[in-house]
């Protein structure tokens, strides 16, 4: 009998690391493919070589991708989608959020994409504009955000950034550029920038009760340089909504309002070609295809490391369910054992069976199945263990972790076909280590086995 | 077992003997021979004793002549079935609907009921017993345990114990009863209660029972003693009950 229960033992353990280890990695693939790098989507750019300013001028084609390119990439097939870009090709910077933490929180360097409404609109709350809000503007003259009233929405924009020791400069009244920000960038500062600067978190449900983080921005002029045309100034952008479809470090726009200030910047070219385009995949299986596409169409796909994480968490994978599967062979080897030594401690009940009738067959097969009934029970202990094991750690992890960017709610995915998977497994190791003693037992004479001999 | 009736035995007289060994040897790995050309005939209804000092070679005749041990040489018929022409399954049939057998340490199951004991070689029949439980309390009463069916083996005297046993070897009425040192743990006492029903049941039923002992009280009830020395049948001895 107690050979009986450290075989089963050895059998739950077993199954325990190989389920907790298996939830563990698809967990954690779950977190790099679903939220981090989703593989389903790709960035097409400008091949590198004409980014440079020397083929500009030289005369070249200038970077950017034409409307004409977008339009081929988005009947090529395996594309559900293709959405142009249109990053602000000039320096900006910005500070806001006084009504929500208390102080502002600047950027030195804020970049800025133009996006067509309907990529975001999903995410808006019903009603809430994405357009460029310039026709709508009153244009009343304001010396500060005061000026404009609360109720009218609009906020003081200056013609001129303030210079200290100068007159402030000129203001005039109108409604702030609607803008969304990534989930990810949401995570990035709940994770790093919130804990390091005292400030709460973001909670969806925060950003969107705020009605509205007002960003003071600055057009055309950064930490790092200035615009090279226009008269750097000063506008609102206000944060309407959380998009996964936003860029994820910076703000995203509309397009019109992108193209409006890109002209005003950086000139028409920076106004009418494309940044980049996001192509939507199909399923991520066209990914291949559809990154040929774009190289004959002579683009780039920037890959963002996707391909050396997709490597690095598959071979995390690996290894965890080889250390895992190398658990059970060694579990196995105790459970073939264990059943050695458990069928030889009854042999004298077994030689009882075979004198009252039992064959060999009878004897082979009743202990096969009890392997196979041992092998369940054991297995499903083991994934109940693994169970209880994930949800401690997901407690640990939610409790003592620091936050950071990404932290999941729960590091295991225990799906149910590797479950099954893993069920079965144990059942079918128990079986197998079980078969040679049940031959074995099963060959001996009852004489021989109601005596204790062995044969 | 002075002045014994010495009987040599022949395999072909009379009615087709229950059990027939011809020069039946059997040898252990790496032993000298347990049994050493013993050839013997048991007629239907014998009690039949079998006695001899400690290795002579008894379990060894007991476990041939039941086809619990099929592998020696010579010839066993059993029901005029040559055991070692049986295939497994075969012979574990008629084990099965044949052969009852009690040994000296019982071989309960002791995670089980008294009547889930009794009722175990129900499990191998090739259909499904009729009146199964009434047949296990039928037995359990002739055995002298009736109202103990639902109590674990434990909570049972060894007497008792033996009770279950030989209640489990007759459920399937076997034509043949096969004992190995039944009395060997008891007191003397509660030895000779279970003699009492071997033998009341030998009437009742007149089955063919091979009863191992050294004891003199079991050979008393015999209506024959065979005494094995070395492995060979030294003294072979047909008495009236109640003789020695
Ligand atoms: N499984 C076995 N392996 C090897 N030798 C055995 C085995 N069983 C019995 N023997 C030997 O065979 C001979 C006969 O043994 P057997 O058990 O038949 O004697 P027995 O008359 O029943 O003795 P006892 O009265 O002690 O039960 C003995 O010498 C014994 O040592
Ligand atoms: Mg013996």
């Amino acid at each position: 009998m107690r050979t009986f229960w450290v075989a089963a033992l050895g059998i739950a353990a077993g199954v325990a690391t190989l389920t907790f280890f298996l939830a563990l990695a698809s967990g954690m693939r779950a977190v790099v493919f679903g939220k981090i790098l989703p593989l389903d989507q790709v960035e097409v750019i400008p091949p590198e070589s004409s980014v440079g300013s020397v083929f500009s001028m030289l005369g070249a084609r200038p970077p950017g991708i034409d409307e004409a390119q977008a339009q081929a990439l988005r009947r090529a097939d395996g594309v559900r989608l293709a959405l142009p870009r249109l990053r602000l090709a000039f320096p900006t910077s910005g500070r806001g959020g006084r009504a929500m933490f208390g102080r502002d929180v600047g950027a030195g360097e804020i970049p800025a994409d133009g996006v067509d409404p309907s990529m975001v609109r999903a995410d808006l709350r019903a009603g809430t504009a994405f357009d460029d809000p310039s026709a709508r503007a009153s244009h009343r003259a304001c010396a500060t955000d005061a000026d404009c009233g609360v109720a009218s929405g609009e906020y003081c924009d200056l013609v001129a950034l303030p210079q200290s020791g100068q007159p402030r400069p000129a203001g005039e009244c109108s409604p702030p550029i609607p803008a969304v920000v990534s989930p990810y960038l949401v995570e990035v500062f709940n994770g790093a920038i919130a804990p390091a600067h005292g400030l709460p978190r973001l909670g969806e449900m925060l950003l969107r009760q705020a009605e509205g983080l007002i960003l003071e921005w600055d057009l055309g002029r950064a930490g790092l340089g200035a615009a090279r045309q226009g008269t750097p100034r000063r506008v609102h952008a206000k944060l309407v909504g959380v998009s996964p479809r936003a860029m994820d470090l910076g703000v995203t726009i509309p397009m019109s309002v992108a193209r409006r200030l890109n002209r005003e910047y950086a000139g028409e070219d920076a106004a009418t070609r494309y940044s980049s385009v996001v192509v939507y995949l199909r399923d991520p299986s066209w990914m291949t295809e559809v990154a040929a596409r774009v190289r004959a169409e002579g683009l780039e796909v920037r890959t963002r490391g996707a391909e050396q994480m997709g490597l690095l968490a598959t071979a995390v994978t690996v290894i965890l369910s080889l250390a895992s599967v190398v658990t059970v062979l060694v579990a196995a080897l105790n459970i073939a054992h264990g059943f050695a030594a458990m069928i030889s401690e009854r042999q004298g009940e077994l030689g009882l069976l075979r004198a009252l009738g039992a064959t060999r067959r009878d004897v082979r097969w009743l202990l096969v199945l009890e392997a196979a009934a041992i092998g369940a029970g054991a297995a499903s202990l083991g994934v109940g263990l693994a169970r209880l094991g994930g949800w401690a750690c997901d407690l640990v992890a939610r409790t003592r972790l620091p936050d950071f960017p990404f932290k999941p709610d729960t590091w295991f995915v225990f799906g149910w076909r590797s479950v099954l998977g893993v069920l079965l497994f144990g059942v079918a190791a128990c079986v197998l280590a079980a078969l040679r003693p049940a031959w074995r037992a099963a060959k001996i004479d009852p004489a021989a086995a109601l005596s204790g001999g062995v044969g | 077992m002075s002045e014994p009736t010495v009987l040599t035995p022949d395999p072909t007289a009379g009615a087709v003997p229950e059990i027939a060994l011809r020069d039946v040897r059997k040898r252990y790995p790496g032993g000298r021979a347990a049994l050493d050309g013993v050839s013997l005939a048991i007629a239907p209804g014998e009690l039949v004793a079998v006695t001899g000092r400690s290795g002579s070679g008894k379990s060894t005749l007991l476990h041939v002549a039941g086809a619990l041990d099929r592998d020696f040489e010579g010839e066993v018929r059993v029901l005029g079935r040559s055991l070692s022409t049986l295939s497994d399954a075969e012979a574990a049939a008629l084990r099965h609907a044949s052969i009852g057998y009690v040994f000296q340490a019982f071989h309960l199951v002791a995670a089980w009921t008294v009547r889930q004991n009794v009722a175990l070689p129900a499990s191998f029949a090739p259909a499904p017993v009729p009146d199964l439980a009434a047949r296990v309390d039928r037995w359990l009463e002739r055995v002298g345990l009736a109202g103990r069916g639902d109590d674990l083996p434990t909570a049972l005297s060894g007497g008792q114990r033996q009770r279950v046993a030989i209640a489990r070897a007759l459920l399937m009425e076997p034509r043949i009863l096969l004992c190995d040192e039944p009395t060997g743990s008891l007191d003397a006492e509660t030895g000779a209660s279970i003699l009492g029903l071997f033998q009341s049941l030998h009437e009742e039923r007149s089955m063919t029972v091979l009863l191992v002992t050294h004891e003199a009280r079991a050979t008393a009830i015999a209506t024959r003693v065979l005494t094995l020395a070395d492995g060979k049948l030294v003294d072979d001895v047909v008495q009236s009950r109640g003789a020695a």
